[in-house]
């Protein structure tokens, strides 16, 4: 392809963009005032773009600016797939608003996934975790009461977003790890820290299931020397989510490292346990057996598995 | 705090981690390299530039003069320190244990 031949489709392709930013801001009604700021050029460049002067106004650039000012993906500007209710709110009404399938049965607490962002920005920087939130359509700012609620959808989504964004399985399964980033010291945090033993673990995990979420109904058989977990699923109550295989292996795998996780907290080494999954008409139970013996013969074993910790 | 016991499961990293977080540290408080270079006179743009992306190792010296230049926050440091141990657990876990779930139990058919 000759040099013209590349400039042409170029241009072709800018005017294209530039077409449908121009629908996108008549579409969603942004007001002409804040449409600069919007896009990060001088009003006075605007006027004259969106009087039909300068068509090479609108680049990749601008087009970032429109998606962060908005806190949606650029992308989706240019495919015409974005949730144009969903914009307009947060046009118009806050940051604080969440797209409809997130905002139907919401049974999880944010607190269930706080940890997952603060990992993404210590691990890859504020800009990635931003991004992650922008493409999910929520803003950024949602974290700052993690006592708001939102469907277990969102949850799916983050984890398979993360998944298509470059996290490996291995980071994947350290999400559910790190919970001590956001519990740590919280009052919650704080009783997990405390316990003595695993016993003193689960217990308070059992007392406390209800902060986390209230997607599953939960039982937990516990004593000295095990904790079996039972998790039902009801599809009743989660009729809006996509079951798609992927998606909800990620969300079981989470699971399980979050349940042998769990002692971490209180300083003590992570048990895998034994999982069962079975599923009966509209029903999908996770049975996780914990077995604390295991875990304390180990330690015996080699107690170079998991050393100390003295940070503080 | 002892840059030593920080980094004691796997120094790579948390070198990484720690240069992730220096960099939105450091632009977070608005400095170039060359300004946080003249604040720190044993270090040159270069080497800042190779501690943010996590290829270069830093001295105790280093990691002090940029915990007081950048007003590092010590609980962000503990928590890349344990999540460099995390890491490294998951990995002695993975060989050992044998309930790791190497695959992920899937839902038979109702």
């Amino acid at each position: 392809m000759s040099i013209t031949q590349n400039k042409l489709q170029k241009s072709h392709l800018l005017k294209n963009q530039a077409e449908q930013v121009r629908s996108f801001i008549k579409d969603i009604g942004l007001p002409l005032n804040r449409a600069p700021e919007a896009l990060g050029v001088k009003s006075s460049d605007f006027l004259s773009w969106w009087s039909g002067h300068q068509p090479q106004l609108i680049e990749s650039k601008q087009l970032i600016s429109l998606g962060r000012f908005l806190n949606i993906d650029e992308d989706q500007i240019v495919t015409g797939t974005y949730d144009k209710t969903h914009v307009r709110a947060v046009l118009f009404g806050g940051p604080l608003v969440l797209p409809d399938k997130y905002s139907k049965n919401q049974f999880s607490y944010l607190r269930s996934s706080a940890h997952v962002i603060k990992f993404l920005t210590l691990t890859r920087g504020q800009h990635f975790s931003d991004m992650i939130m922008r493409k999910l359509n929520v803003s950024p700012l949602i974290y700052s009461d993690q006592n708001n609620k939102i469907s277990l959808n969102y949850f799916m989504d983050l984890l398979e977003l993360l998944s298509q964004n470059g996290l490996t399985q291995d980071e994947l399964d350290s999400l559910a790890c790190v919970l001590f980033l956001s519990l740590g010291e919280t009052t919650l945090g704080k009783k997990f820290k405390n316990a003595k033993t695993y016993y003193e673990c689960y217990e308070i995990l059992a007392q406390n299931i209800h902060l986390f979420d209230s997607n599953f109904d939960y039982s937990f058989e516990l004593d000295q020397v095990r904790c079996k977990i039972s998790a039902n699923l009801h599809f009743d109550n989660h009729s809006h989510i996509d079951w798609a295989k992927a998606r909800v292996n990620k969300l079981f795998r989470y699971r399980i490292f979050f349940v042998a996780w769990l002692p971490y907290l209180a300083k003590l080494s992570p048990v895998f346990p034994q999982n069962k999954i079975t599923a009966h008409s509209g029903i999908i139970t996770m049975e996780h057996m914990v077995d604390f013996r295991e875990e304390f013969s180990k330690r015996q074993i080699c107690p170079s598995i998991c050393p100390p910790i003295h940070l503080e | 705090m002892e840059l030593e016991n920080l980094n004691q499961f796997d120094e790579a990293l948390f070198n990484k981690y720690f240069g992730t977080y220096i960099k939105e540290q450091r632009l977070k408080l608005g400095c170039s390299y060359d300004e946080l270079s003249d604040k720190i006179f044993t270090m040159d743009p270069q080497s800042i530039e190779l501690i943010e992306s996590g290829n270069r190792f830093i001295t105790k010296h280093e990691f002090d003069s940029l915990c007081t230049s950048l007003e590092l926050d010590p609980q962000v440091l503990i928590n890349i320190g344990r999540l460099t141990q995390v890491r490294s657990l998951i990995d002695v876990y993975m060989e050992t244990n044998e309930h790791y779930p190497k695959q992920t139990p899937e839902i038979p058919p109702a």
